[in-house]
């Protein structure tokens, strides 16, 4: 079995909890793992680590077969803040679809015009300054693997944002029956 | 007189702090002076001299410039005065707002710049050279001028006798030497400094690599490398064929929406036109409707009021009829019938009574005399059968008189009967006829509206609207049939053209390239030739008279061709030096050429070679640049067109698909509106035949009518004159009858009286011959008379009755049938006016169905209108699209739309609600491509997601564009170029680097010689300074060693100028190693942070010194040999070494007749003994030190010149000569 030289490198990103975006600066690993046989390849390589490499569109993550209960808490919190930041996100002019280039400033411009995105940020955020508020959650989301910084000013939407999207579209909000109309 | 040129004196008039100085530095000298005395500025003076160059002069930028502090007054100059063979010139530097110099061709006199202890101007001076004779130069106006005119490589001649030495290409190293060691005294002696010396003075700073450019060249590859990369991912080709197909749907789709727009806006218009329209026909039918049913109900009032008047009559009539037959029965009742018989014999009774009365009277009267009482009783009788008679003939007289009455009563009757009913027919008769006649007309307007039927054409607007439409469709079908086979065959003329052009650059590339890769070849080969003559030539023939026959070239290089020169087995042995003869032949060879070339002529001529092969290598880089750019450009030009042809032919080809959807419909809508029209047609004549069939019955039931009535009258007339007939018979029958009866009476009467006669003439007779009397006669009488009476009386009695029935008969039972007659008259009055008003009832009861259906259908137009107008008012005016839509919508002109304004309606939202769909799509599509480049990528794929639609299109259609004129092409040929470029610039930089080495090597072994040279015997002092070379531990510079290399071993590997072409495996796989090759060297520069490769950087100096018992070992710096002074005296040797070596290799060998000055500051350290050692070693290789000290010591002694410096009263710095005199001459 020939593993690609990128091996190390490929594992040291995905280990880590990231993900490896098509579209990311990382291109070439995905390329790497997109190539012929070497999905396959490496998921059976990395499967003797307790990872298992997973495929989403346009991008590549580990997952673990069995995870503490506190892990497992502590990653349903940060997807309960990943699901308020995309909140923020889907609820301003430009949606964060794959590709997308944020601009701290430009973000920060938005929310002062806008009183329910300035809300939700303030919700997110408690920084003082609207752009640093901005850029603590635009790197909570780099931090994720979901943005990219371009530059100091420059956020990217990864392909890895579909994984959050497919996750959020799983959640099903149950019906308590109690609807009050404000 | 000097047998040697040196810088002999140098003045200073207004510099600095000195009004005047005048220095002799014709050897050693030393300047002595406390700090800030002015021995640097004097020392910096000399070395502006050599130099020429105000900036690397070790001012620093705090302080001022050198012209500022130096030249501080127009009248402010130094003069260097040279020494020479031929005796002294001077070099005058002054300033006239930068600095000049003048050659002036005499020592320097002082009257000639100062008058009366003032200094003249420059003008003044040059007046007093001219006074005094003296030539002197032009202004010199640059220091590169001045400066080869000072080293001897001016090529004007007449500069030729101001030259201090006779320097070569490199004489600039002499200069930079002396500057460098000025400047670089006092401060440790590093292997760099030294490896900068060497690569300054075998090279230009032109063969450095400047590292900066290099990286931005390479970043700017890697990037746009990465870009194409980027564009060629699959990912990204099939977003970008998602793109393509979002924009064409949604250009679709756009194009749909203002179709529809159009479609609405001419619906609207159309509705509310018919709107209009049709209210006001709805509101003319109601209006109608209202007039006829006004005209009718006045009619029926009419034909009320008229049944009523002649009811009223029949019911006068019936009243007197049910009188008469009241009255008939009463008096039938009281017997009237023979009450009428007994009335008509009154006459006779009364006769009866006068008669009997008068018989009687006769008979009582007395019977005197019979005769006369018989004669009276004839007479009487006589009397009474003429009375009889009279009444007899009165009564026939009646009976005629009643009979003519009665006769011409019923001809009266018959007559009045038949005028009555001639004139009912005619009156009858007329009105059928006019009805006859109105049914005529009828019957002619329906035959004309059945005409105007057949040739009316129904929906004729929306029928030629259709044609309209249906002939443009089929006008466009044929233009634009002609057009596709246009733009089809242009497009494959393009295809040929863009084929050819393909060919064509093919060939042409490949002719050129094997025309470029002949000359280079060549071109090698003749450097080869060169290198080959230059790797041996020190061990042949050449390298002989190179080392051991000075001016060979002008000798034997006449005479002995090249082989003979590079022959290395000729040993050449010098027998006698000087004799200028071949073979012991004398030969003028003052006009034959010289068949060989030195060194530095190889090395220029493989230079040019070099230059030549880079040239060609650039070449063909521009020439296929050029021609990809040129082909790409022509192919971009025809794939513009074809794309636009294409896109031509898409729309047209979406047109004529649209055309055909709109034809099929139209057609539909034609037949519809045609079938629609011919039910129409269909419909109308069904009205109009049943109207002209209902004519033409009730014409003919008005003719038979008519006719019947004809019959009818003919056969009253006739029944009334039949009737008449018998009535006539009849009375006359009554009259014949009662004439008959009183015939008979009369006949009775008469046979009465004869008898009585008879009987009177018997009883005369009898009494004649008797004469008594006969009481029972009398009686008798008297009898009858009562009888008579009492019948008299009776009829008296019913005489009132009898006249009132009389009268009645008269007034009412006789006109019983006149009465029945006038009711059935009228009565039939009554059924003709019914049936008159049931056929108006009838024609109202048609004209209102009609009426109301025609409103009724004209509601139902006019609902839809209504609807569809109000639907667009409630749910689509108040949307945003419609805003949108309202520069369409609002001017469309009207026209029926088959959809309808709420089916537009819904289709308009619909095609909205997709549009944004697919909008989502396309943007996100737009955002995904664009996003996996980089955000300043060189094919401008960048989107500003604020700009909105607008900019998403925008770039679909640049993208479009970018496919279709295939602009990668261009960018990956200009990648192909800047890799070429890059490769070839790369590796020609390193060849012309690495071939210093040579040349480092050379140098360092010379230096090394010259150390050796150096006798320190009498102090042994310095056992020995040793120099080696050692390969360069520069990563960068190994990078750029494995790309030259790379260049060798791949000499042709840019035959195509794509390097993303994956066809021929062997290629990609050098063109990738290329790319990594480059990647890393970019990789590497950034790390190291060099900001250029220069020859010192070929190769790492190492110097190893033993002073004493000290052995430095292999050191990269000199930092500390010994003692201070030790140390001093160890780099002033090895500064001066270099700069002989500099001397050495940057003048021509045989002229070496100059002097320079070695300006080293602060060399108070180093003990007398060994300056003394040290200024043998310079003045061995013809270099003067100039030294400064900061106090007199013992020192000074040993130097040609010593100054020291003071100020005076003013503040002006002297310079007093301490000794005028070498000690040691």
């Amino acid at each position: 079995m020939n593993i690609p030289k990128q091996t190390p490198e490929i594992f040291s990103i995905l280990s880590k909890g990231n993900f490896i975006s098509s579209n990311g600066s990382k291109g070439k690993l995905f390329d790497v793992i997109n190539y012929e046989d070497n999905f396959l390849i490496l998921k059976e390589f990395f499967s003797h680590t307790g990872y298992y490499l997973e495929k989403g569109h346009n991008y590549y993550y580990f997952s673990q077969q069995e995870e503490t209960n506190t892990l497992m808490e502590k990653k349903l919190e940060q997807f309960a803040y990943y699901i308020d930041v995309m909140d923020f996100f889907s609820s301003m002019d430009t949606k964060p679809a794959v590709g997308t280039r944020y601009r701290v400033t430009q973000i920060a411009e938005e929310c002062y015009a806008n009183e329910r995105l300035k809300q939700k940020l303030f919700a997110l955020s408690r920084r003082e300054k609207m752009t640093d508020k901005v850029t603590e959650i635009a790197n909570d989301l780099t931090t994720g693997g979901f943005f990219e910084q371009e530059d100091e000013d420059t956020y990217k939407v990864m392909d890895a944002i579909h994984y959050l999207e497919q996750v959020i579209s799983l959640i099903t909000i149950e019906d308590d029956g109690e609807q009050t109309n404000p | 007189m000097e047998n040697r040129r040196i810088l002999n004196r140098i003045i200073f008039i207004n510099i600095a702090n000195t009004d005047y100085a005048s220095i002799e530095i014709a050897g050693n000298t030393c300047f002595v002076g406390t700090n800030n005395m002015g021995k640097t500025t004097l020392q910096r003076a000399i070395l502006f001299f050599y130099s020429a160059n105000t900036r690397g002069l070790g001012i620093s930028s705090s302080q001022k410039s050198f012209e500022d502090y130096y030249f501080q007054y127009p009248n402010s100059y130094i003069i260097y005065e040279i020494a020479t063979e031929e005796g002294l010139f001077h070099v005058m530097v002054y300033r006239n707002n930068k600095l000049f110099y003048r050659f002036v061709e005499s020592a320097f006199i002082q009257e000639h710049y100062i008058d009366n202890s003032e200094a003249l101007l420059p003008k003044q001076i040059l007046t007093k050279f001219n006074e005094h004779r003296v030539n002197y130069s032009d202004q010199i106006e640059t220091f590169e001028r001045y400066r080869n005119i000072i080293y001897g490589a001016d090529p004007d001649k007449k500069y030729k006798k101001f030259a201090l030495m006779k320097g070569n290409s490199n004489y600039h190293n002499i200069p930079l030497a002396i500057t460098s060691i000025f400047l670089s005294s006092e401060a440790t002696i590093k292997a760099e400094f030294v490896k900068e010396c060497i690569a300054n003075s075998i090279s230009t700073k032109h063969t450095n690599i400047e590292l900066k450019t290099v990286e931005r060249q390479l970043r700017q590859f890697t990037e746009r490398y990465q870009d194409i990369e980027t564009f060629f991912r699959k990912e990204n080709s099939q977003r970008g064929d998602l793109i393509k197909d979002n924009f064409s749907q949604i250009r679709n789709l756009k194009n749909k929406q203002r179709a529809l727009a159009g479609e609405l806006g001419g619906a609207l218009k159309y509705a509310t036109e018919q709107k209009e329209l049709l209210g006001q026909q709805a509101a003319e039918k109601r209006e109608e409707m209202d007039i006829i049913e006004k005209e009718f109900r006045e009619k029926e009032l009419a034909q009320q009021e008229k049944n009523k008047e002649i009811n009223q009559d029949i019911g006068a009539l019936k009243s007197r009829l049910r009188e008469a037959d009241k009255k008939l029965k009463e008096y039938e009742s009281q017997g009237i019938t023979e009450l009428l018989k007994k009335a008509e014999e009154k006459p006779q009774l009364v006769l009866q009574l006068q008669a009997r009365e008068t018989e009687y009277a006769t008979l009582t009267a007395g019977f005197s005399d019979v005769e006369q009482q018989f004669k009276t009783l004839f007479d009487a009788l006589e009397n009474e059968r003429r009375e009889f008679e009279n009444v007899l003939s009165s009564q026939g007289l009646q009976l005629d008189k009643k009979f003519q009455e009665e006769k011409n009563n019923l001809k009266d009757i018959y007559r009045k009967e038949e005028a009555e009913r001639k004139e009912r027919h005619a009156a009858e008769a007329d009105r059928y006829k006019q009805q006859l006649n109105q049914k005529e007309l009828e019957k002619k307007d329906a035959d004309f509206r059945e005409k105007d039927i057949r040739k009316k054409k129904y929906f004729e607007k929306e029928i030629a609207l259709l044609k309209g439409h249906l002939e443009d469709i089929a006008r466009h079908k044929v233009e634009r049939s002609s057009a596709l086979t246009v733009k089809m065959n242009t497009i494959d003329l393009l295809k040929k053209e863009g084929d050819h052009i393909r060919e064509r650059n093919k060939l042409t590339s490949e002719q050129y390239i094997a025309k470029n890769k002949e000359e280079v070849v060549a071109l090698e080969e003749k450097i080869k030739v060169i290198n080959e003559k230059l790797s041996v030539h020190q061990s042949a023939f050449f390298g002989f008279l190179q080392d051991n026959y000075p001016d060979w070239y002008s000798t034997i290089g006449k005479v002995c061709n090249e082989e003979i020169l590079f022959n290395q087995e000729l040993n050449p042995q010098l027998l006698k030096n000087g004799l200028e003869s071949l073979y012991g032949i004398q030969l003028d060879l003052s006009n034959v050429r010289v068949y060989s070339k030195t060194l530095d002529e190889y090395d220029q001529e493989k230079s040019i070679y070099q230059e030549k092969i880079a040239e060609l290598n650039q070449a063909f880089l521009d020439f296929r640049e050029e021609q990809t750019r040129e082909e790409q450009t022509r192919l971009a030009s025809i794939g513009k067109k074809t794309a636009q042809f294409k896109n031509e032919i898409a729309q047209l080809e979406y047109e004529a698909g649209q055309d055909e959807l709109k034809e099929k419909q139209y057609t539909l809508d034609l037949h519809e509106w045609e079938s629609k029209g011919e039910a129409q047609r269909e419909k109308d004549l069904l009205e109009v035949y049943a109207v002209q069939e209902s004519i033409k019955k009730e014409s003919a039931a008005i003719k038979q009518t008519i006719s019947e009535m004809e019959a009818v009258l003919t056969k009253g007339l006739t029944s009334l004159q039949q009737d008449f007939n018998n009535r006539l018979a009849k009375a006359t029958k009554t009259m014949e009858a009662e004439a008959e009866k009183l015939k008979e009476l009369r006949e009775e009467k008469q046979n009465d009286y004869s008898e009585r006669k008879a009987s009177l003439q018997k009883e005369k007779s009898k009494v004649l011959k008797t004469k008594g009397i006969d009481d029972s006669r009398i009686k008798k009488l008297k009898a009858e008379i009562d009888d008579t009476k009492d019948a008299l009386n009776a009829l008296e009695k019913y005489s009132e009755l009898l006249n009132d029935y009389r009268k009645d008969k008269r007034e009412l039972f006789d006109k019983i049938e006149e009465f029945k007659r006038e009711r059935e008259k009228f009565e039939d009055k009554i059924r003709q006016s019914d049936k008159e008003f049931l056929n108006e009832k009838q024609a109202y009861a048609r004209k209102r169905t009609q009426l109301e259906e025609d409103g009724r259908a004209l509601n139902e137009a006019l609902k839809k209108y209504t609807d569809g107008l109000e639907h667009f008012e409630r749910h689509f005016r108040e949307r945003a699209l419609f805003d949108r839509l309202r520069h369409i919508i609002e001017p469309a002109p009207a026209e029926h739309s088959e959809a309808g304004i709420i089916g537009l309606c819904s289709q308009l939202l619909a095609n909205d609600t997709e549009y944004h769909n697919q909008f989502e799509k396309f943007r996100n599509n737009v955002t995904e491509f664009t996003g996996r480049f980089r955000p300043d990528n060189h094919l401008n794929f960048k989107i500003n997601p604020q700009a909105g639609e607008g900019e998403y299109e925008r770039f679909a259609a640049y993208l479009q564009d970018f496919y279709n004129e295939n602009k990668i092409q261009t960018s990956i040929a200009e990648v192909a170029k800047s890799h070429g470029m890059l490769i070839d610039a790369i590796s020609s930089k390193m060849k012309a680097l690495i071939e210093h080495k040579g040349r480092i090597q050379k140098m360092i072994t010379k230096m090394e010689a010259d150390f050796g040279r150096a006798s320190f015997e009498s102090s042994k002092l310095i056992e020995y300074i040793k120099l080696k070379s050692e390969d360069s531990e520069n990563k960068v510079l190994r990078k750029l060693q494995r790309i030259a290399e790379f260049r060798e071993q791949n000499p042709f590997l840019y035959g195509e100028a794509n390097l993303f072409n994956q066809a021929n495996k062997a290629k990609a796989e050098i063109d990738k190693r290329s790319v990594e090759l480059l990647n890393d060297l970019q990789k590497t520069i950034s790390e190291e942070k060099h900001e250029e490769i220069r020859v010192q950087d070929l190769f790492e100096l190492r110097f190893r010194i033993k002073e004493g018992k000290n052995d430095t070992g292999w050191i990269e710096k000199i930092d500390k040999v010994g003692s201070t002074g030790t140390d001093m005296l160890v780099k002033a040797v090895i500064y001066i070494t270099l700069l002989n070596v500099f001397i050495k290799e940057s003048t021509e060998k045989t002229a070496r007749n100059f002097y320079v000055h070695c300006i080293i500051d602060e060399v108070g350290q180093i003990s007398a003994s060994y300056l003394k050692e040290l200024i043998n070693f310079a003045e061995e290789r013809n270099i003067c030190l100039v030294n400064g000290l900061p106090n007199e010591s013992k020192l000074e002694t040993h130097y040609n010149y010593t100054y020291k410096f003071r100020k005076d009263q003013h503040g002006f710095v002297k310079v007093v000569p301490l000794l005028t005199m070498s000690i040691e001459p």
